[in-house]
């Protein structure tokens, strides 16, 4: 490679980057405006409006108030006339008068803002005064005027208070004796203006950073390979002297600084906005300044992010053909980066271990809590580091992508319906593969769920109908679209022989025979598989504590004692092992083959896992999900991670109807020697039996 | 020097289906001399010839250039390559000079050079007065004599133009045509394409004529008129494609 033709690709993108002139208009000179517009604009607008609002005159009607003035009850007139006068009196309040007109009907109407009504006297000492407030909620004039009234009516409650106990005490005039909990209580912040600001700020600025990385990022990628590719001037650059992977190298940092330059012009608007915003309304940025160092950290933790971000950019625009493509491509990616980020506007959520592995959201956190408290220099490596493994992933992607004819010059590809009759197998692409998958995803989300829902009325659940939802979805959703959609493939025309469809049919799914030792090396491993997946549910645990609640319901599928055992192995055993694997080990397998197999080992595994949309289970599943995988091609019949599938949902009852003796589960719990040996044990039984199982089938099932 | 040996190219079409774009074809041209590829539209030129120029590799085959291997040596042929096609367009926000600058650069050579260059070629294809002009605001004729300095900027030893006159008027046409005779004087294997027969007729040493990814013929345009008693290169193309549909008529009833 050569960095000077790098050098020299990287300068001429930006000369032509920043000559377009929407380019440098969104970039650069929109952030420019934008905030001082935004912050400046429509908060001083706003502080005005309300400080105009408050100095309104607001209107007050008091309803039964005439009933009871001329009273022979001394304090009930001395009550009602003093909360008449200092209403009156208070020149931003307007009694209204007129009695007789409907006082509801015009507080609806605004023309009254609040209604005081005393409803009710008790002359039981010690008398009581029952008071009723109406007002409008949907209006903030109202809402002001309520605050008002009740402030006054509060502060005259204390006059009363006064009197009441000077008829008892000659202590009634000493300020002491009356306050004697809020005399000169003194207020004292124990955060500091910097945890202060820190804490807005790191709550939205992640958001924002993130969301500026990429939008800054998405303008520039677009445009250098799907808009050279438009303007057809991708070639004139591949036919000269310079190798791809320089390209690449070229374009890719074309891209991190476009996303930097994005991100300070933005950041650098937005202090001074803020400044003068906070200057405005009359505060002060004095000692609500953030250290520097914290600036520092913030960015070099970002660094890694503008890359991964660049590389999959880039990545994006090769594939597309043309920008608006790329465009279409990059909106999903803004919209999942944006749910993440948001995560630091979360309340409650805090940077951990665990997250600090998932992208996007340990950034966002990583900042939220540099911000607050500092650095952390374990999380930060966490972060980082994973970050760059994902980029370096990333940046492989991108120059594989970039080096391959195929993508490069992907064409326009016609799916017309002809086409695929005459050849189905087209059908049988990964793409097509998940696109089925996310319908299959869609339909147990919003059917499948919906029917098991019915199961929990009123926080009880009936274990009976719980379990046949399950069994219906089961059948349903899972099985009967896997075998229409193999129907489809393989359905003969009339006079066609239809035996030979359906022979073609039992071999795609490979309902295949296969050895009798098979069948015997399985069951063996079916207690270890359990060990191995309950110590990644630990490890999970570890990361991710589990919710109580999560791990209840959970076990509520397994547990219950409503029903005899037979109907729950039935369906949570026997079901899933027929029906999920027809659709992971039967049909999924044959969109992805093509790829090899253990790309579609993998694929299904983790596709599998996804499937049971359950975040904590997500790690043990895919393993499962793999295995079985594993089993399915080693033996080239399905009939053999049908068995292991049923062991292993066979089991987990066992354990959630406690049928195993406790002094065995005991063993395994904790870190314990023991435990630690079984789990040892267990794998090495695993590896072994699976590398037996590999070798009594002559390896993998080769793969037309 | 160009050797194309056994060269085949197929794409996977939508049906699944393979298509053979180019169909085994070997041909060579030699120092000092201007071969024409002469086809219809799609019939394989300009496949060909972006293989050639190493944006494409081929399927099974392959070709030298100045000796370098086109799959294994790709960097070695593109330093001696000058490639010119309808699909290598220019970058319009860049101003002519900006624009072969950059490729002067891209091509390792200093910037004294480049200049000189950039002058040498200016001054020949009358380019002068809009050097300075952004790439955006010039006419087509202006934008492919952009093209062809662009494609030569490195002084290459081989030249591969591919309909490098279409879309020109006359005027422009001709520079360009008496350019590629003159690069011929040089001592510079140049291949064009090109499915205007007289351009043919007038510049090429050696025609080969392709047709649906395969070879018909080649030779001097006077060999094909001897081998064929036709006077008008049309009719002695029209005169190959009969005969190539023929023999398959002929094989298929086999």
């Amino acid at each position: 490679m050569n960095y000077k033709k790098i050098r020299k690709i990287y300068f001429k993108e930006l000369l032509e980057v920043y000559r377009d002139k929407r380019t440098l208009f969104s970039t650069i000179l929109l952030p420019l405006i934008l905030y001082p517009v935004l912050f400046i604009g429509v908060s001083s607008l706003m502080t005005r409006q309300t400080q105009k609002m408050e100095e309104e005159t607001k209107v007050i009607a008091l309803e039964n108030f005439a009933d009871f003035l001329q009273n022979p009850n001394d304090e009930l007139n001395y009550v009602v006339e003093n909360i008449q006068q200092k209403l009156t009196s208070n020149e931003r309040i307007k009694i209204f008068n007129n009695v007789q007109t409907d006082i509801d009907s015009l507080l609806k109407d605004g023309v009254i803002h609040t209604i005081v009504k005393l409803d009710s006297v008790s002359l039981i000492e010690p008398q009581t005064y029952y008071f009723e407030y109406k007002f409008d909620g949907s209006s903030e004039k109202s809402s002001m005027a309520l605050d008002e009234v009740k402030k006054i009516i509060g502060e005259f409650e204390k006059d009363l208070l006064r009197v009441r106990l000077s008829k008892i005490t000659n202590l009634a005039e000493n300020e002491a004796f009356l306050n004697p909990l809020s005399q000169e209580a003194k207020m004292t912040n124990v955060a500091s203006s910097q945890q202060m600001l820190g804490m807005v700020m790191g709550r939205i600025l992640p958001y924002l950073l993130i969301m500026l990385l990429i939008s800054g990022g998405a303008v520039v990628a677009t445009d250098l390979v799907a808009g050279e590719k438009e303007r057809k001037t991708l070639e004139t650059l591949l036919v000269s002297s310079v190798s791809r992977n320089e390209i690449v190298w070229g374009k890719f940092l074309t891209i991190v600084t476009a996303s930097l330059v994005n991100v300070f012009v933005n950041l650098f608007s937005m202090y001074f906005s803020f400044r003068q915003m906070v200057s405005q309304v009359g505060g002060s940025m004095v000692g609500a300044n953030i250290p520097l160092s914290s600036f520092i950290w913030v960015l070099l933790s970002l660094l890694p992010m503008v890359l991964l971000f660049s590389a999959l950019l880039l990545t994006i625009s090769t594939y597309s053909r043309n920008m608006k493509e790329a465009r279409s491509y990059e909106s999903p990616i803004m919209l999942v980066a944006m749910m993440l980020a948001m995560v630091s506007m979360f309340p409650g959520f805090e940077m951990n271990k665990g997250l600090a592995f998932i992208p996007i959201i340990n950034i966002s956190l990583l900042f939220k809590e540099i911000m607050l408290s500092g650095v952390n220099f374990l999380h930060f490596g966490l972060t980082v580091g994973s970050t760059i493994i994902l980029n370096i992933i990333a940046i492989y992607i991108t120059i594989k992508v970039f080096a391959s004819e195929k993508v490069l010059f992907r064409t326009q590809t016609e799916t017309s319906f002809a086409g695929l009759k005459k050849n189905k197998g087209q059908l049988l692409t990964p793409a097509i593969g998940l696109v089925f998958y996310m319908i299959m995803i869609g339909l147990l989300y919003y059917v499948g769920f919906a029917w098991q829902q019915k199961a929990f009325v009123d926080g009880n659940f009936d274990q009976e109908v719980l379990m046949r939802e399950v069994l219906r979805t089961q059948v349903l959703l899972i099985g009967l679209p896997a075998l229409l959609f193999v129907n489809i493939l393989f359905r003969k025309k009339k006079g066609e022989d239809k035996k030979e469809g359906r022979a073609e049919a039992r071999k795609f799914l490979r309902l295949t025979s296969s050895k009798i030792s098979n069948f015997i090396l399985v069951p063996l491993l079916a207690v270890p598989t359990l060990i191995i997946t309950s110590w990644l549910t630990k490890l999970v645990n570890y990361f991710f504590p589990i919710p109580e609640e999560h791990f209840a319901g959970m076990m509520q599928l397994l547990e219950g004692d409503q029903l005899p055992l037979m109907v729950l192995v039935g369906v949570i055993a026997v079901a899933p092992a027929i029906f999920e694997e027809l659709l992971f080990r039967g049909l999924l397998p044959r969109f992805f083959e093509k790829k090899g197999v253990w790309f579609t080992i993998i694929a299904t595994g983790l596709l599998f896992a996804i499937f049971h949309l359950d975040f904590y289970k997500l790690v043990p599943i895919t393993f499962l999900g793999c295995w079985l995988g594993y089993l399915l091609f080693t033996s080239k019949s399905i009939y053999l991670p049908m068995l292991a599938h049923f062991l292993n949902n066979f089991l987990a009852i066992l354990l959630g109807q406690a049928l195993i003796p406790e002094k065995y589960l005991t063993l395994l719990e904790g870190n314990s020697v023991i435990s630690i040996g079984i789990l040892a044990a267990s794998a090495i039984i695993f590896v072994g039996f699976n590398i037996m199982i590999y070798k009594n089938n002559k390896g993998f099932e080769e793969i037309e | 020097m160009i050797e194309v040996k056994n060269l085949t190219k197929q794409f996977t079409q939508k049906d699944g289906e393979m298509f053979t774009a180019v169909d085994n074809v070997s041909f060579h041209v030699n120092k000092g001399e201007i071969v024409c590829l002469l086809g219809v539209n799609g019939a394989g030129k300009t496949t060909t010839m972006r293989i050639l120029s190493t944006v494409f590799e081929p399927t099974s085959g392959t070709a030298e250039i100045e000796g370098y291997d086109i799959i294994k040596e790709g960097h070695d042929v593109r330093r001696n390559l000058g490639f010119l096609s309808g699909d290598t367009g220019l970058y319009t926000r860049l101003k002519v000079r900006e624009f072969l600058r950059y490729f002067g650069d891209l091509y390792g050579l200093e910037r004294s050079q480049t200049n000189a260059r950039i002058e040498e070629m200016a001054n020949m294809l009358d380019m002068q007065e809009f050097l300075d002009k952004k790439i955006d605001f010039l006419s087509t004729g202006m934008r492919q004599k952009v093209s062809i300095v662009r494609s030569i900027i490195h002084n290459p030893p081989v030249m591969i133009l591919d309909e490098p006159t279409s879309g020109l008027d006359i005027l422009t046409a001709r520079n360009i045509v008496s350019f590629i005779k003159r690069s011929k004087e040089e001592g510079k294997s140049v291949l064009f394409s090109t499915h205007i027969m007289r351009e043919a007729e007038r510049l090429a040493d050696r025609i080969v004529l392709i047709h649906q990814g395969r070879i018909l013929t080649e030779g001097s345009l006077e060999k094909l008129r001897e081998e064929t008693q036709l006077l008008d290169l049309d009719d002695i193309f029209v005169y190959f494609v009969n005969k190539m549909t023929d023999e398959e008529v002929a094989e298929n009833e086999l």
